[in-house]
């Protein structure tokens, strides 16, 4: 991901209360990056299946336009659909 | 008003006290059914992890937290034993994320940590997670709910996820790795009143 600014961790002992803030480790920076680049899979994955049941919606419309039905009859009969 | 300054409450029959007071003032009372652990303010990390929460003290754990992001969150979350994160590849999980009208439902095996964030770009992320027999030599279970909004008029988004850990492993904390934002994190113990 190319990331230039290392993060931090906060690291808590609940027994302790201890509490230390740190740099990622380059390991750890890494598994991060890791994470994210996963993250952003799994937003694009969730925004394709977004797109493609936009995509069937718009299609399923001008097919019922093309029919004959109006907006007004397509919202009666699928409600959901526009 | 008077001020009655103590640190235990107990009936002169009991054998352990009711109330227990702590330095900072946080009262825990004995057969309450969740037990305050711990309460993390963030300020600028981008993950939190936390140690020695997860005793033999109690058996399931309520974790809850609140963020204000200044990008995508994706919050994740590992199990964690001995200060030492657990990255292998032994989280799986199934979800449904839902944004306007649409539901998506899906499932990831063998990942790195289970996700917990709901969808898209939000500034507001809140959770509650409910995180079952972490500390038993056995497989860890979540359940979480997620929310994600975004006061500007943007739609907002929700994520529910069922997990497992495949290790038969007692573990003793959790991270939970974010984007930049700031917020708080509480975790609490399941009390069965013993």
């Amino acid at each position: 991901m190319g990331h230039d600014m290392i993060d931090t961790i906060l690291i808590v002992n609940a027994a302790t209360g201890e509490t230390v803030e740190r740099e990622r480790t380059a390991e750890e920076q890494a598994q991060r990056e890791a994470d994210i680049a996963a993250a952003v899979a799994a937003e694009e994955e969730y925004a394709a299946a977004l797109a493609a049941e936009m995509q069937a919606k718009k299609d399923a419309i001008e097919h019922a336009k093309s029919l004959g039905f109006t907006d007004e009859m397509i919202n009666v009969m699928y409600p959901n659909l526009t | 008003m008077s001020t009655l300054k103590t640190a235990n409450l107990q009936h002169p029959s009991a054998a352990s006290p009711a109330i227990v007071l702590d330095a900072d003032g946080n009262a825990t009372v004995a057969g309450m059914g969740l037990v305050h652990i711990n309460t993390t303010t963030i300020t600028s990390a981008t993950a939190v992890s936390l140690d020695s929460v997860f005793t033999s003290s109690y058996r399931n754990y309520l974790i809850v937290y609140d963020l204000v992001a200044s990008t995508t969150a994706n919050p994740t979350l590992r199990l964690r034993l001995s200060g030492t994160d657990n990255t292998a590849s032994e989280y799986d999980q199934q979800y449904i994320l839902s944004s306007s009208s649409t539901v998506v439902a899906g499932a990831s095996n063998a990942q790195t940590s289970w996700g917990i964030a709901a969808v898209g770009d939000r500034l507001y992320t809140t959770a509650t997670i409910d995180i079952f027999r972490p500390n038993l030599a056995a497989p860890t279970l979540l359940q979480a709910s997620s929310g994600q909004s975004n006061i500007n008029g943007g739609s907002s988004g929700n994520r529910t996820t069922t997990g497992s850990h495949r290790a038969s492993t007692s573990f003793d904390g959790f991270t939970v790795a974010f984007s930049t934002a700031t917020g708080s994190l509480s975790v609490y113990g399941y009390s069965n009143g013993a």
